[in-house]
C-alpha cells in the first residue's frame, strides 16, 4: 500500500482473484478503496455478462461439414487426379526418350553394323582420292574396274558435301 | 498457424480427449460459439469479421480434431485457434477490402440494448450500460496483447496458465499485460466517474 490506499499491484491481484491478506484487510477499513474496487469489479462483470448476452443473440450461421459421400468422392477424385498426373509425367518422359532415340542411334553404331557394299564403296572412294592426290604414284589397291567418269562424278559429289 | 501446430504446443496433462465433443460440430458450435464470438468481437472490434473468424475457427478445429490430444480443454484450444486467426488477419489484412464496404464496428449501444428490460430498475440498467461503455472505451486504449489477456481473464474466466498456453506468452508477461490492462481500465472508470 502506498500511504493509505491499495497499490496498483494489490488492486490487480484482488481483481484477478488472488487475495492478499493485507489488501483484504485494507478493503474492510478503507471505504474509498472498497468503493473503487466494487465499481471496477461490477463494471467488468457487467461487461462480460452483456457481451455474452449480445453474442448469444447473434444468429448462428449453419456450419455444415461435408457428408461421408462428399468426403469419399473428394478423396477418390484427389487420388484420380494424382494418378492422372503421374501417368502424364510418365508418358511425357517416355515420349521424350523416344524423340531422343534416333539422334543417339548413329553415335553408338559401329562399323560392323554398316553393310559390306557401303564399306566397299567407301574403300573405293578413298582409293580414288588417293589416286587423284598421288596421280603418278602406283596405288597398292587396283581400281581399274571403276570407270573413270564414275569415279570423278562420285568424288566431286563427296567433295561438294 | 494451423490447428495441428496449436495442439502440439499445448501441454496439459491428465485430461481426456473430448472426442465426442469435437466430432459433433453442431454441438461444438452450440456450446462455444457465443463465448468465442464475444472474445473475437471485442478483440478486433468488428462484428461481421468476428463472425467470419469464429466460423473459420470452428472449421479449422473440426478439420484438425484428430490432432487434438486432450492436453488442454477444448475451450482453450478453440481460443488459441481463434487468436491465431485474429493474428493472421492482422498480418495479412486480407479482409481490408471487404471491410471497407461493410463497416460493422462493434456497437456498444446495440450490446447494451440486449439487456432485458425486466432485469432491474431503469436506473440500475442505465448504470449497467454506462459501466459497459466505460470498459469498452478503456479496451480501445489497450494494446492487442493487453486486450487479449484482459478478455481472456475477465470475459472467459481463464487462469494465468491457461492464458499463457492460449497466447503463447510466458506467465510473467501475461501478468504484466494484465496489470497494465487493469490499470488502464481502472483509470478510465475513474475518469468517467
Amino acid at each position: 500500500m502506498t500511504g493509505q490506499h491499495l497499490t496498483d499491484e494489490q488492486f490487480t491481484e484482488l481483481l484477478s482473484g488472488d487475495c492478499p491478506f493485507q489488501a483484504i484487510q485494507h478493503l474492510k477499513t478503507c471505504a474509498q478503496c472498497h468503493c473503487e474496487f466494487e465499481q471496477v469489479q461490477a463494471s467488468i462483470d457487467d461487461f462480460a455478462t452483456l457481451g455474452l448476452r449480445w453474442a448469444e443473440q447473434r444468429p448462428a450461421p449453419r456450419i455444415s461439414t461435408p457428408s461421408v459421400w462428399v468426403r469419399g468422392w473428394h478423396a477418390l477424385s484427389t487420388r484420380t487426379a494424382a494418378a492422372a498426373l503421374l501417368a502424364a509425367i510418365l508418358f511425357g518422359a517416355y515420349q521424350q526418350k523416344r524423340m531422343q532415340a534416333p539422334e543417339v542411334g548413329p553415335l553408338v553404331a559401329t562399323t560392323s553394323d554398316r553393310p559390306e557394299s557401303q564399306v566397299a564403296d567407301d574403300n573405293r572412294l578413298m582409293m580414288a582420292i588417293d589416286k587423284e592426290i598421288r596421280w603418278q604414284a602406283d596405288s597398292p589397291i587396283a581400281v581399274e574396274h571403276l570407270a573413270e567418269g564414275q569415279l570423278h562424278s562420285r568424288l566431286s559429289r563427296k567433295l561438294a558435301n | 498457424m494451423d490447428a495441428a501446430h496449436v495442439s502440439s504446443a499445448i501441454h496439459f496433462v491428465g485430461q481426456e480427449r473430448e472426442a465426442s465433443e469435437l466430432d459433433d460440430i453442431e454441438q461444438l458450435v452450440h456450446r462455444y460459439r457465443a463465448r468465442l464470438l464475444r472474445f473475437v468481437a471485442f478483440s478486433i472490434g468488428e462484428q461481421d469479421l468476428a463472425e467470419s473468424i469464429v466460423q473459420d475457427c470452428f472449421m479449422k478445429a473440426y478439420n484438425a480434431r484428430a490432432t487434438f490430444r486432450g492436453e488442454c480443454t477444448v475451450h482453450t484450444w478453440l481460443h488459441r485457434i481463434a487468436l491465431n486467426l485474429i493474428r493472421d488477419h492482422q498480418r495479412t489484412k486480407k479482409f481490408r477490402f471487404w471491410s471497407s464496404f461493410r463497416k460493422t464496428a462493434l456497437d456498444i449501444t446495440e450490446i447494451s440494448s440486449t439487456l432485458p428490460s425486466a432485469a432491474g430498475t431503469p436506473e440500475k440498467n442505465l448504470l449497467m450500460r454506462e459501466r459497459v461503455a466505460q470498459v469498452a472505451e478503456a479496451l480501445k486504449e489497450l494494446s492487442f496483447n493487453q486486450r487479449t489477456v484482459f478478455l481472456m481473464r475477465f470475459q472467459e474466466g481463464m487462469g494465468i496458465k491457461e492464458i499463457s498456453l492460449a497466447t503463447d506468452i510466458s506467465a510473467n508477461t501475461v501478468k504484466t499485460h494484465l496489470h497494465r490492462a487493469i490499470k488502464t481500465v481502472r483509470e478510465k472508470i475513474g475518469d468517467l466517474k
